[in-house]
């Protein structure tokens, strides 16, 4: 055995290592004939000696007590923190659900009430028409003028009392009733000698206007009415004035 | 009748689904040899706590980490503490304590025998030396000593935890050693005169 060969097994040699019987045998020959690897070998082997030694002095070093501690508590908390998402969550899901089922009961109660007051106002309105034609006085035919009794300067005795026209959903519903039956007044006198005369109206025109120019009549109109509009026929002479006005509604 | 211990891949197993006394006995099982690991690497006993913890606060974190083809759970929580050990040493490199000397006196210059590096020194002495010179490696050298000397694995463990032939742990380990005895018979040379330790600069 060469030296260069007795350096690959001299860790093998001095740890008592387990190997093969005749390298073994032939390290320990080479050693006794070589000084130089018998002094590697020996020191070699005070290394082991004092390395063992060293490893024997911490062989029961452990880590202190604390580390246990807290890494049982790090464990722990890990085991609950993965516990715990399944646990949020579950409820999360069934709220989820619960919020979507309630909104869409409530979304079908809002439709269910929309759609009968819809209907129920319809239904109201309908019957409200049915009462106007009902409740009003027996209509006067437009156009046939018809003259009334004296109009002495605004006096109270057949001065006629405007009431506010109805709302305007109300006038349309009516309106559409109104093609059948249109209400009318009679004709209020707006010349002096107050003597109306059908033949002498050449024109009736329908006018909107406010319902204080219903004062110009000698008509009482309430403050918080006058600014309602009024529809009107006026009827206007042959020579363009107006001689009658009658109300429509 | 005897009860059968759990292996650790049974013990993992039992940890991965929340077995608390699963981890407490895989920790006592092993923690002492990766404390001592971090020990002789480090020479802190600090060191040695802190990475022993983060080695098993990793094995909580991520248990499945672990790959049973690969090797042991032991040789994974070497190979574990090895880089937390490293990344130590990095931090703190600049900066090593050299062994000619000791706050007890005891010296390496003591070391006259040609072939016994250790002379008359006590027991005691021997094994403080020995660890300083240890420290001394430069840690591809170091962590083959310890594992194969100190904590007496076979090159074919060592180079599974060390990712590595099992050729380049004997090589090591023979470098190691000569390192060792060269510092240990050599230390003496380099400043006999002032027995505390010094602070220089490592370039290894």
């Amino acid at each position: 055995m060469t030296c260069d060969e007795f350096e690959l097994i001299i860790l093998a040699l001095a740890r008592n290592q387990l190997m093969d019987a005749g390298a073994h045998e032939a390290g320990l020959v080479h050693a006794k004939s070589c000084v130089r690897c018998a002094a590697r070998l020996t020191a070699e082997r005070f290394l082991i000696e004092g390395v063992r030694a060293a490893a024997a002095e911490i062989a029961t070093d452990q880590a202190p007590a604390h580390v246990e501690v807290a890494l049982l508590a790090a464990f722990q908390q890990q085991v609950s923190a993965a516990a715990s998402p399944s646990v949020v969550l579950l409820p999360i899901k069934t709220n989820s659900w619960s919020f979507w089922r309630t909104a869409a009961v409530a979304a079908s109660i809002l439709i269910l009430i929309s759609a009968m007051a819809i209907f129920w106002s319809y239904s109201n309105s309908l019957k409200d028409g049915n009462e106007i034609l009902v409740a009003l006085p027996v209509p006067v035919e437009s156009p046939g003028p018809v003259v009334p009794a004296a109009v002495p300067g605004g006096e109270t005795a057949d001065v006629p009392t405007y009431s506010p026209p109805p709302s305007r959903r109300h006038q349309r519903i009516s309106g559409r009733k109104s093609n059948r039956a249109e209400v009318v007044t009679e004709f209020y006198s707006l010349v002096d000698d107050g003597d109306l005369n059908s033949s002498e109206f050449a024109q009736v025109v329908r006018v909107e206007l406010p319902a204080s120019a219903l004062s110009a009549a000698g008509i009482t109109v309430s403050s918080d009415i006058s600014t309602l509009p009024v529809k009107a026929d006026v009827a206007l002479g042959y020579d363009g004035m107006a001689r009658a006005i009658r109300f429509v509604r | 009748m005897t009860p059968t211990i759990p292996t650790d891949a049974e013990l993992l197993q039992l940890m991965s689904s929340g077995d608390e006394s699963a981890f407490a006995t895989l920790y006592r099982r092993h923690q002492g040899l990766v404390y001592r690991f971090a020990l002789l690497m480090s020479g802190s006993a600090n060191i040695a706590e802190e990475v022993t913890q983060e080695v098993f606060l990793m094995l909580i974190r991520n248990p499945n980490g672990f790959d049973a083809t690969r090797g042991p759970l032991l040789a994974y929580l070497y190979g574990v503490a090895r880089n937390h050990v490293l990344t130590f040493l990095k931090r703190e490199r600049p900066y090593v304590p050299i062994i000619n000397g000791s706050e007890d006196g005891i010296s390496l210059a003591q070391f006259t025998s040609q072939d016994d590096p250790f002379g008359n020194c006590t027991r005691n002495e021997v094994i403080k030396l020995v660890r300083q010179a240890v420290l001394t490696l430069p840690p591809r050298y170091r962590e083959v000593v310890v594992l194969c000397d100190f904590q007496e694995m076979s090159y074919a463990e060592a180079a599974v935890v060390l990712d590595c032939a099992i050729g380049t742990v004997n090589s090591r380990l023979h470098r190691g050693h000569a390192l060792l005895l060269k510092k240990l018979r050599g230390a003496g040379e380099v400043d006999a005169a002032t027995p505390d330790s010094q602070v220089m600069r490592c370039f290894a």
